[in-house]
This record gives structure tokens, sequence and C-alpha cells, in this order.
């Protein structure tokens, strides 16, 4: 590379809309994205994301708004013209060329000077890893090292903005994780501006600066990835983001109402300026779990507390994990593992938590959870 | 896995017994012109009676013959690239479209192929007469690429299927034009689709007799016309030798298309 921490640029969209025939894919995105950023979207399929990627990369034409990269418009400037590098899901690596072609083919497209185009080819090969594959053809690679290859070509000419469509969903998860370190580590060595999307919650979480959630085409969401776990601003995302227990009913004078009857405090710094059906959501890890039957006692412990039935029960390794099924809902509760179960599946068990850990969400109406 | 090896046997030799026989049939009726063309009389008796190089020293030195062979190469030669360059636009085209623009044009493309070559043959040389391209070389391979262009748009149409379009947008996020992703990323993947495009191509021109009959003069004549004209007219075993040098062209274009197309595959 010529120059080292080369910033990435800030890239903006403003009530990007595209249409196909009568179908809205996306409507009114509008996004600021700081210099430099991580940036992921994140949503089920069908969700926008990657036709909104589309549209940065220029892969379609947005049916109405704007797009612009460090202050310029992308909107009219065609596919090759707007200096992105990007990273397929497919990889799309080109199987004709080797792999140092493969790098070498936007350094070349750009008219780099040969002798620089070698020196840009062999920094970013190092850089990834390859550095002794780079005679080999894409076919004669592994799947990780196909995914090296795609990240090197698009980052060999230190581009201000990088778009990743899903680029590790083919991998094994060992794999997965080791090339989510690698990526995160070249972002913090290029400053480049990255575009990241995943239908994986994890990955979005491990990765980010901030994630933008997506749902039916529209923003639900943007936030750190702490913000979106612990401040989850409506259902969609308190589901799609992390694990959670959740009871219907309806928020009036600063209480829960559960549909069955039962009242709950909550936290009364968290100003709603609302009332109505509603649901409550509280994490699995600030929820405690007791046998019914052995600790009546116990359950005085936190402020609100409520008695369902354990549905299952999941080891995973320093923990527990028990779905339990409420009256007016249910879901998961994770607890420290204490060496066996707390009760027996099927088994009435007694929930409890701090009123300050429960958040309040509007119930959306046409709900329709894409994340089982 | 021992017990299943002479039953796999079994089976492979009666697969030989009925494939070489069947292989013997379609092939015998070509091969008996090779010896024909070693005769050393005027006849078409087989088995000829003795040896003779005479039939094919006859062929090099007659200009009808000579220059049936060569007008044949040249307007075959000319009809692949014309045809290959077409046909793969064409097929490139078709791959974008879908529907029924794609169902019309497809059938519209591939259509000379069904059309029976005697009425294409009257067609186009009703529409030559009046332009005057019947017996020019323009005319020859108008029409030959007429043929000629569906294999191509089939051959070059059936490896597009199979074609990652993700790898042309990589080359245009990489900086390339639409023509320049088109010629250093699209072409060399679609490459043997074009090949054996182009050796079809070929093949259809050299081969082509019906309308060549039409829109062919005394001036201008292809290799399969001046054959046709000289069964019809006299015995000559020169056509033995020119039918021999045919198979052997064409047999080693439809074995280098076949080894290209494995290597490729490997």
């Amino acid at each position: 590379m010529t120059s080292e921490q080369t910033p990435g640029a800030a890239l903006e969209l403003d009530g990007v809309t595209k249409n196909f025939g009568s179908f809205t894919a996306i409507q009114d995105v509008t996004l600021s994205i700081e210099p430099g950023e991580f940036i992921t979207f994140l949503g089920p399929s069908g969700s926008g994301k990657t036709t909104t990627l589309n549209c940065i990369a220029g892969f379609e034409d947005v049916t109405a708004g704007e797009i612009t990269l460090a202050g310029q418009s992308l909107t009219d400037q065609p596919v090759h013209r707007r200096n992105l590098g990007m990273v397929f899901q497919g990889y799309a690596l080109f199987p004709h060329m080797s792999v140092e072609k493969n790098v070498a083919y936007p350094l070349k497209q750009r008219k780099v000077p040969k002798a620089q185009r070698e020196k840009d080819v062999t920094a970013t090969l190092e850089k990834v890893g390859l550095t002794e594959f780079r005679h080999r053809l894409p076919s004669q690679l592994s799947g990780g090292q196909r995914q090296r290859v795609a990240l090197a070509r698009a980052i060999c000419f230190n581009p201000p903005l990088l778009l990743m469509d899903e680029p590790l969903s083919a991998l094994d998860k060992a794999l997965r994780e080791q090339l989510q370190q690698e990526i995160r580590r070249i972002h913090r060595d290029l400053g480049t501006t990255v575009v990241f999307v995943t239908h994986d919650q994890d990955e979005a979480l491990a990765l980010s600066d901030r994630i933008v959630v997506f749902n039916k085409g529209k923003v639900v969401q943007v936030g750190t990835p702490r913000e979106l776990y612990l401040q989850p601003e409506n259902v969609f995302v308190s589901e799609f983001v992390g694990e959670s227990l959740m009871i219907s009913g309806d928020y009036r004078n600063s209480q829960f109402h559960s549909d069955s009857g039962t009242v709950f405090a909550t936290d009364t710094t968290q100003e709603l300026g609302w009332t109505g059906p509603a649901q409550m959501m509280i994490r699995p890890e600030n929820i405690s779990i007791h046998d019914a039957a052995a600790s009546a006692d116990t359950a005085a412990t936190g402020e609100c507390s409520v008695t369902g039935f354990l549905e299952d029960i999941t080891y995973v390794g320093n923990a527990v994990k028990y779905r339990v099924g409420l009256p007016d809902g249910g879901g998961i509760v994770r607890a420290e593992d204490i060496g066996g179960e707390v009760a027996d599946i099927g088994s009435e068990v007694t929930l409890s938590w701090a009123a300050a850990d429960a958040r309040i969400l509007a119930k959306e109406t046409s709900e329709e959870p894409a994340h089982a | 896995m021992t017990k299943n090896r002479p039953k796999i046997k079994k089976s492979r030799l009666f697969l030989y017994l009925l494939c070489v026989p069947i292989a013997f049939w379609l092939v015998a009726p070509t091969l008996v012109v090779i010896p024909l063309s070693f005769t050393p009389q005027r006849s078409f008796a087989f088995p000829p009676p003795g040896f003779s190089l005479e039939w094919y020293e006859n062929f090099f030195t007659s200009p009808q013959w000579l220059g049936g062979l060569l007008n044949s190469l040249q307007i075959a030669l000319l009809v692949a690239s014309i045809s290959s360059i077409l046909g793969t636009l064409a097929a490139y085209g078709l791959s974008k479209t879908s529907g029924f623009r794609k169902t019309l044009s497809n059938g519209l493309l591939v259509s000379p192929i069904l059309i029976p070559a005697v009425i294409f043959g009257v067609g186009v040389y009703a529409v030559f007469l009046r332009t005057g391209l019947v017996g020019t070389m323009a005319g020859f391979v108008l029409a030959h690429t007429m043929l000629a262009l569906p294999f191509v748009v089939v051959n070059v149409g059936a490896v597009l299927v199979a074609y990652d379009t993700q790898l042309e947008r990589a080359a245009w996020v990489s900086g390339a034009g639409r023509i320049r992703a088109f010629m250093t990323v699209t072409l060399p993947v679609i490459w043997p689709g074009v090949a054996s495009g182009f050796l079809f191509a070929f093949i259809t021109s050299f081969d082509e007799v019906i309308v060549s009959a039409f829109i062919s003069s005394p001036a201008l004549q292809t290799l399969p016309v001046r054959m046709f004209t000289s069964v019809q007219r006299e015995v000559d075993p020169t056509i033995a030798a020119a039918a021999t040098l045919i198979i052997i062209l064409t047999t080693a274009i439809a074995l280098t298309a076949i080894f290209t197309r494995k290597k490729r595959k490997v």
C-alpha cells in the first residue's frame, strides 16, 4: 500500500426508495454513516438489506432518494465509476485468472503502472495471508482462501467504502469466526468505511460499530450493538437481536398489566409517553429462575415475579438455558449452571427480575415474527 | 465388492456387443468411399481392383475441384467468424431478457434449423436474384450465416445458463465498464461455448449443399455443390477423393471440439 490509514468516506442515504414494479423493496431509507465506521445491515431475508447494498453499489437504480459518498452524489454514477470495493456472497472470483491476476484486476482498470501494481498486489496478499498462493487458480483454493482473495481484490486499491454482501455465510463456524477477526483487523488497518450485510445477529454484534436493522423494506432501528440489545425500540428488534422473555399485555399508569391480569412495576425512569397494547421484554440473563414448589420465599428477591412452566432445558457449557411458558407469553431464561437443573421439564417455576431490567415495547399490529 | 466385479464385466461385454455393431453400421457407409478413392479405374466398383493416387492428383490439379474446396473453406471461415460474433452477442442478450420477448427472439433465431432447407433455398434464391447476390461470395456468406447462427446461439446459450452473473458485477465494481467487463471476464469464461459454436458453424457452412445449389453459379461453386453436380452428370472417382478429404477435415474438427470441451471440464 502506498498510503496507510487512508481515511474512509462518509456515506449518506437520503430517502432511498426502490420499487420493483408495484413491489416496494426498500422504502425511505435514510442513514448517515461516519467515515471509517463499520456498519452492518441486519435483517431477515427479503427485509431490503441486500437491495439497499445493491443501490449503493449501483447494481440497482434508486426509484427515489439520493446516495452520497464523501459529499459526491453516487446516484447517477455507473457502477464502475463509483470506486467501491465489494466482496460478494459467492466470492465471484474470476475463474480464469490466478489469485494474483484477480487481485490486480481493479488496479489494472485504474491504469496503475505495472511496477506499482505488483507492489500493491504483494502487499495486499501479505495482508490476507495468501502470499504463497499467488499463482494458483481460484478452483485450487479452499472456501476460506477464496474469501480472502475476494477480500484482497476489494481492498487492494484502498477504496473509501467497502461493501460486503454476506461474505461469510458459506463458511463453517470456526472459519467464520477466524475471518471475522481478520476483517476487523483489516478494517482497523485500512480505516475504510465498511457496510456489511448479514442475517446473522451474532456476526453483526461481533463486528459492528453500529447496526442498522431492516424489516420489510424499512429501517427499524439504528444503534450500537449494546443499544440494540439493551434498548430495543420495538418488538422486532428485541426478538431478532438476542433472546428474550416476552409477556403480552397493556401499558397504563406507568404499570404493565398482563393479559391475564397480573400487574408489574416498571422502570420509572423510562418515560414512554403513551399507553396501550404492549409487550414487556426482559433479557434472559436478568431473570432468576427457581423451582416454584421449593422456594416461595426467594421470589421476593426481585421486584417482579411470575410463575410459569418449564418447557425445555438446553445446556450451553457455561450456563443453562430454560425455555419457560407463561400464561401471556414466554421465552428464554439464562442461568448460571449450578451443577444441575433447577427443576424438571414440565414442573412449575418462578421467575423474578428487577423492574428496571424490563423494557416496555408497543405492540405491533400485524406482527409476524420472522425470527422464530 | 469382489462379488460384484464379474457382474459389471458381463454388462460391459453386453454393451460392447450391442454398441460395436451399431457404430459399425453408422460409420461403414461413410468409410466405403475411402478405398474407392484409391481405385485405378474410372468406376465405383467395390472393392477397387488396385491402388492409385490418380483421383487425388486430379482433385488437386482441377480448377473446379480445388477451386470448390478453396471456396468452401473461405466461405466456412467467414461464416464461422461472423456467426460466432453475432450469435454470442445474441445469446448474451437473450440471457438478460425473459418472458415473451425471450421466447419470440429465441424462436426466430433458431427457426433456420427447423425450416426445410429446400424452402429456405427457394426463398433465398428469389431474394438474391433481385439483389444480385446469386453466385457471389457475399451471397453464400449471408445465406450460410443464417443457417449457422442458431448453432452458435444454442451453444453459447447453454454455457451462459451456468454463468455466474456475479462475476460481471465483480468486474464492474472493480472499475471495468460494460464492454471491458464482457471482454475480460464474461468472454473468457464462456469461451468453450463460443469455440464449439464456431466449429459447428464452420461445419454447417462447409457441408451445406441444398441452399448452396440454388445460389451457386458456374463461376462460384462450393465443394459440396461440385460433388453433387459430378455425381449427377459423370462417373468420376475424384468425388471419392474429395469425400475422403472432407471426412478427414470434419473428423479432425469434431475431435478438436470434443477434446477441448473435455479439457475444460476437468
